[in-house]
């Protein structure tokens, strides 16, 4: 893939609660190319959507982008000013929120809503407005648009509108759109319905897109290449195939083992001990060792490298090179 | 095996819509219409279908949290709608839930050994001590350790309040046990747990369960006979297997064609269906589906299919089994 579009690197964002700092980011590197779909996996609460509102600079309070830079088309984003970050925010980088029933404001009609943002970014005539809503809303699968663009939230329903939202995002056809579970609230019928259109949107723009969900089918379906993080730290860096066929990193194989396939029927499903641990006071070491078959002294104490095993597949553990889905003994049944 | 422990006959729950300045009532919400199936003693009976076709109004209705417009239900020889009040107590006993929302489903107020100990004192023949015995042993064996028997619910992640809830369940020993998506606020490596735990007590405590959920993956592992729901009807009913290997009705074609795939190479043949699910308020007439349906044809939309049973225990209703 050709230039790059966006690049973290060494990204922390903190939040500052009473009961002590949450790391939600800790150290995030992730290089973005032109026209790429990355799928961003792993479960709640290890800092995917964190990452995102970074990229956004949209980190709610007490949050705080602690250190890092962000590339985006070779000018760092935190460096911006807030006026800089508005200009660019919907228009170049936009973003498709997790939870389509809050992310409208029921008082606006849907013209209003997705008008706002051609009139913040290019004002156009007042004529042309409603025609380039129309538009936009047609080419989100939204049925009678010119008529269905004066009603208000309320009186869609929530596959239509994920369409208005996906119909804000890509407004001015972004470089860079990130999708937050956009169809996490949505009926499996209705998702699919999402997936083609994003699928479809995709071909047609060309722009590049941050996939966040924990859905690992999704990011299967959607995605060129998959960042999975686990407690604030990527784990592992690959394209799909790689992922899916040769995961090396424990916490990926478990989490794709974790994913009953359709094929055969399961006697147990299979199980990572423990759960997610606080991020407030991480363990020590490689953040998944209590929960890790393979853990060792050394994983307990020093943290592990990111290892590219081969060439675009990253790994952060300390025994990589002993750890892959064979010597675990499961993930080969083709899912 | 093919004992029947609970049979549901036609089963209807509508919800009146009230307006107007003497709140009269304008219109029905036909949550359940019309809805039979049996379980049988020991299997795990799935209902699946997408949200607001009236899978938790079925499990509600069961265990007499509301009433039913219309039907029966015969429960161990007795009819579960026919009950009195002081008989509603035994059937609780011997019915038990596990709610959607561990969050909600606790009492904030009382200790995990309280909520779990709760039902032993409604019974009232055990002192304090027998009762926090038994809560013990049934805490523990979902996985609890002592040391947090005096917490609150706040105090526990997700899945473990998934775990109180299952252990508050199991307290007085139920037949059946009904499950309303117990796992879909979990984490998948947490649910994971949760669901071995579930598999694990159905064979220990020889229990009978009807899992509800939208999840087709743990459907498709759980369950011995699932029910596929759509709008308030039954379109499909059968074993797990057969109906995910060869689905016959084509509202559960798209639904199972519609679960993403793992595997990036997978041959992907998604049926995309058009619109959304239609409001249970007025339905369609006769196929509750035709709107959706890519083989609609007029007999459809004017009546409604019967159940045909294409295979031994698997039953459809759609006319347009044959033309296929």
């Amino acid at each position: 893939m050709g230039e790059t579009l966006l690049s973290i690197c060494d990204l922390k964002t903190y939040f500052y609660t009473l009961e002590g700092t949450v790391k939600a980011v800790d150290g995030v590197n992730l290089e973005l190319a032109k026209g790429e779909t990355l799928g961003l996996g792993g479960e709640s609460g290890c800092g995917k959507s964190t990452l995102a509102y970074s990229i956004m600079r949209l980190v709610p309070y007490p949050g705080k982008i602690v250190s890092g830079t962000i590339l985006f088309e070779g000018e760092d984003l935190l460096k911006k000013s807030d006026e800089e970050m508005r200009r660019l925010r919907g228009n170049k980088i936009s973003m498709i929120f997790q939870n389509p029933l809050s992310a409208l404001n029921p008082v606006f009609s849907i013209k209003d809503q997705v008008g706002e943002v051609f009139k913040v970014h290019n004002r156009p005539e007042k004529d042309d407005l409603d025609n380039k809503v129309a538009e936009l809303l047609e080419k989100v699968g939204i049925p009678d648009p010119s008529k269905m663009m004066r009603e208000y939230p309320h009186t869609f329903s929530g596959g239509m509108r994920q369409r208005v939202l996906i119909a804000m995002a890509i407004a001015c056809n972004p470089r860079l759109l990130i999708a937050d579970e956009p169809t996490t609230n949505l009926d499996v019928t209705v998702q699919a319905q999402i997936i083609e259109l994003m699928k479809g949107l995709r071909k047609e723009m060309g722009s590049s897109i941050i996939l966040i969900t924990h859905d690992l089918g999704l990011i299967s379906e959607l995605c060129d290449k998959v960042a999975i993080m686990y407690a604030g730290k990527i784990v592992e860096y690959s394209d799909i195939r790689t992922i899916i066929r040769k995961p090396k990193h424990p916490y990926v194989i478990s989490l794709l083992n974790s994913f009953p396939g359709l094929d055969k029927k399961i006697k147990r499903f299979s199980v990572i001990k423990g759960s997610v641990p606080s991020l407030i006071n991480p363990p020590k070491g490689c953040r998944f060792w209590p929960r890790c078959d393979f853990a060792t002294e050394k994983c307990r104490e020093k943290e592990p490298p990111c290892i590219e095993v081969e060439k675009g597949h990253i790994v952060c553990c300390h025994h990589s090179d002993m750890i892959n889905a064979e010597s675990v003994g499961v993930c080969k049944t083709p899912y | 095996m093919q004992d029947a422990l609970l049979k549901v006959i036609n089963l209807r729950k509508y919800f009146p819509i009230r307006g107007g300045v003497f709140l009269r009532t304008i219109g029905w919400v036909h949550a359940v219409d019309g809805v039979s199936f049996t379980v049988n003693r020991g299997e795990i009976f799935g209902i699946v279908g997408e949200s607001g076709c009236g899978k938790t109004t079925i499990l509600r209705l069961l265990i007499r949290l509301i009433e039913p417009t219309e039907g029966s239900a015969i429960f161990q020889g007795v009819d579960i709608f026919q009950m009195k009040k002081n008989e509603l107590k035994m059937l609780r006993r011997k019915i038990a839930m596990i709610f959607q929302d561990p969050y909600s489903s606790l009492d904030p107020r009382m200790t995990a050994i309280d909520i779990v100990s709760e039902p032993f004192k409604i019974r009232g023949d055990m002192d304090r001590n027998e009762r926090r015995e038994r809560a013990a042993e049934l805490l523990e064996r979902v996985g609890i350790s002592s040391e947090y028997f005096n917490r609150y619910p706040h105090e526990f992640s997700g899945g473990q309040k998934q775990r109180i809830g299952i252990a508050r369940a199991l307290a007085e020993n139920p037949d059946l046990l009904l499950a309303d998506e117990p796992v879909s606020s979990l984490d998948v490596s947490v649910r994971a747990q949760v669901l071995n735990l579930l598999k694990d007590l159905h064979k220990e405590f020889n229990l009978t369960y009807i899992y509800v959920s939208h999840n087709l993956r743990v459907i498709k592992h759980l369950c011995d006979r699932t029910l596929v729901l759509y709008l308030g009807k039954p379109v499909e009913i059968g074993p797990t297997k057969d109906i995910y290997d060869s689905p016959i009705h084509p509202y559960t074609k798209a639904l199972i064609s519609a679960i993403p795939k793992l595997d990036p190479d997978a041959k992907k043949e998604r049926i995309i269906l058009k619109g959304a699910v239609p409001t249970p308020i007025n339905p369609p007439s006769g196929c509750r589906f035709h709107p959706r349906c890519p083989f609609a044809k007029s007999i459809c939309s004017s009546k409604e299919p019967n159940f045909v049973e294409i295979k031994p225990k698997h039953f459809v209703a759609c006319h347009q089994i044959n033309s296929r």
